[in-house]
């Protein structure tokens, strides 16, 4: 274990690996910090670039970027009342009220110090939890994935949005996307309607930059701004940030945990973890008459929460390969591409690369207090960027990621209409992060399913005849069950 | 352009049936019972059912419009814009090899910046220093064998 820790050290300072690190952390505050570019986004973008990389600096550069561009949302939020990633929504109306009564570094400050201390406490609960789960794990067999994968599809239709149904219209489309090509268990090829280019399957990325980046660049295009916003002057970020912590040391650490185990979740990530922080720290609050009003507390634990959330996300995506959140489904579909499957033998197989994982998460959460102190200094700059350049660049971007994983053309179409469908899809509110899900464990949920059932030949109860697997399936048909009767017993309208 | 729940339905149940039927047709492996087409199946059936519970939650509304357009239909800047971005993809899709990247990339790269609102010299500036600076980051460092087209032999 300790050669693998020496080993991961290296992964992680090696000169190239650092400079990774820290282009990425510079893309993820700039991306985060401009309203109406996500994070996921980033991370799409980002997924061309991590194809030409070795696994540590190509998953280093996702990490750094998302822990960024989660808190780089912050700033806009604060400063002109814009979240900068929907993660920053919940509470962007307390930060701005800050700013009003003069506070802008008061609040920036807050944020800052919240995320970073987030995002170690996330980190340090995937370390102490991952390789215990993994331990369990490693006894699973194809019943019990099987049922994972169910879990995590479920969650991730049924939590992410409003709408369940809308929620699982989406997976179910992700896992027929994921069956075009050939089958690998029977060699037949399917719905690839005589073209030689689909016969390989959809590649991940073409279908990743189009669902995600093209219906952004729609909106971008057709948005009109008339004028640039006004920044406020700002104050010292660090001024009283100290007794600020102190003051509001409880709700931090709720914030952590609170975000952690949303993180979890499959499905939920920093988004809903800092509503649901936002909302219980005002629930639990001695004077909830003061949020909404530029209060610090409601953005101590709700700053803390989304962070966390980051780390938390990974522990189901490494331990089971099931995604916590939209990022980590990205990361998984990259992890697949370096040739390393997620799971439990992960742990065995490179342990080095997983330490590698959690240092990267601790560098990238300490350096987010320089680099965030500078960016907020530079925000003046960044927030008044022209929209025009950055339309620009991510639609070439899109363009030569999407060609550069084959150096095919094909791809490029593949891109396109799959942003068509995304566009589509978002104008009519069905959530295109279960459908990215469904795309990457599409193959793992077929291929247990049908190996259990080969297994069982043809005996259904062979998919609960294991202890574990039955309680899954307990699991997972309590959460169909649960939000079947929710859906009929309210008798709420499909998109309510 | 936003569907209503019932005509969104009913586009998802055919969806699903299309699905459901192009896997059976799929042949089946001799000696095994669950083919190529028995998980597709079973999508086909799952899809068709959530587009008719959609259609049959839907019909009980009456507030919904069958379809409703994006309302950046009305204003011929927008419109003009989405197809540059539609015909961007397109052009470099089919004659991406022909274009070559960095003439394509100069030309997309100003054409979005000017219709955005930037000055059209400074726009060019940007556009020409970023097709190279992309061309060197994806061509050169990334090994992407980016197209050359028109300015093959050039470069």
């Amino acid at each position: 274990m300790t050669d693998a820790i020496v080993m991961a050290f290296g992964h992680v300072f090696a000169p190239y690996t650092l400079m990774v690190i820290g282009i990425a952390s510079l893309l993820g505050i700039i991306l985060g910090s401009i309203p109406g570019l996500t994070a996921v986004m980033g991370a799409a973008l980002l997924v061309p670039f991590t194809f030409f990389m070795d696994p540590v600096p190509a998953i280093a550069s996702l990490v750094a970027m998302s822990a960024m561009a989660i808190f780089a949302g912050d700033i806009p939020a604060t400063l002109v009342r814009i979240p900068g990633t929907p993660a920053s929504a919940a509470y962007a109306d307390e930060a701005y009220k800050l700013t009003l009564k003069g506070q802008p570094g008061r609040a920036l400050g807050m944020c800052m110090a919240s995320s970073a201390i987030g995002g170690i406490f996330g980190t340090i609960a995937l370390i102490v939890a991952a390789p215990a789960l993994a331990t369990v794990a490693t006894s699973f067999s194809s019943p019990e994935y099987f049922w994972l994968g169910l879990l995590g599809l479920s969650c991730a239709a049924f939590l992410a949005a409003g709408s369940p149904l809308r929620g699982l219209i989406a997976l179910l489309l992700g896992l027929f996307l994921s069956c075009i090509g050939i089958d690998v268990a029977t060699g037949i090829t399917r719905f690839a309607f005589g073209s030689t280019e689909l016969m390989g399957g959809l590649d991940f990325i073409p279908v990743l930059v189009g669902l995600f980046a093209v219906p952004e660049l729609v909106r971008m295009m057709t948005t009109r701004i008339d004028a640039r916003p006004r920044i406020p002057p700002l104050t010292n970020i660090f001024r009283g940030l100290g007794r600020d912590l102190w003051t509001w040391r409880k709700p931090v650490m709720r914030g952590n945990i609170v975000g952690t185990l949303i993180g979890i979740l499959p499905g939920a990530g920093a988004d809903i973890a800092a509503w649901v922080s936002y909302a219980v720290s005002k629930k639990l609050s001695r004077t909830p008459e003061k949020f909404g009003t530029g209060h610090l507390e409601g953005l101590a634990e709700a700053g803390a929460s989304n962070n966390s959330a980051l780390g938390g996300a990974w522990i189901p995506t490494i331990v089971f390969g099931i995604p916590g959140d939209s990022i980590t489904a990205i990361v998984i579909g990259v992890l697949i591409l370096k040739g390393m499957e997620p799971g439990p033998a992960i742990f065995v197989k490179t342990p080095d690369l997983i330490y590698a994982v959690f240092i990267v998460f601790i560098l990238a959460n300490l350096i987010m207090v320089p680099l965030g102190w500078a960016v907020i200094r530079l925000s003046r700059h960044i927030l008044t960027v022209p929209r025009g350049a950055v339309a620009a660049f991510i639609l070439v971007t899109c363009i030569i990621g999407a060609y550069a994983i084959n150096n095919a053309l094909f791809d490029v179409g593949v891109m396109l209409a799959m942003g068509v469908l995304g566009w589509f899809m978002e104008e009519n509110d069905i959530p295109v992060a279960p459908a990215i899900l469904g795309l990457v464990l599409g193959k793992v949920v077929e291929f247990n399913f049908i190996q259990t059932m080969i297994k069982g030949q043809g005996d259904l109860t062979m998919l609960v005849s294991r202890p574990i697997a039955a309680v899954l399936a307990v699991v997972v048909v309590g959460i169909w069950a649960a939000t079947a009767w929710n859906m009929t017993r309210n008798r709420q309208p499909a998109h309510a | 352009m936003r569907l209503s729940d019932a005509a969104l339905g009913v586009l998802v149940a055919v969806l699903g049936g299309a699905v459901l039927i192009a896997s059976l047709r799929l042949p089946g492996v001799p000696g095994q019972e669950y083919g190529a087409g028995f998980f597709p199946a079973i999508l086909g059936t799952l899809i068709a059912g959530a587009g008719a519970a959609l259609f049959v939650s839907g019909m009980k509304r009456r507030d919904q419009a069958l379809v409703v357009l994006p309302a950046w239909l009305g204003d011929g800047w927008a419109v003009l814009n989405v197809a540059i971005l539609a015909a961007a993809i397109i052009l470099f899709a089919v004659f991406g090899d022909d274009i070559g990247f960095i003439p394509f990339a100069v030309v997309v790269l100003w054409l979005v910046q000017v219709r955005l609102g930037t000055p059209m010299l400074r726009a060019l500036v940007v556009a020409a220093v970023g097709a190279f600076a992309l061309h060197l980051l994806f061509g050169t460092l990334l090994r992407v064998p980016l197209p050359d087209g028109i300015l093959e032999g050039v470069l």
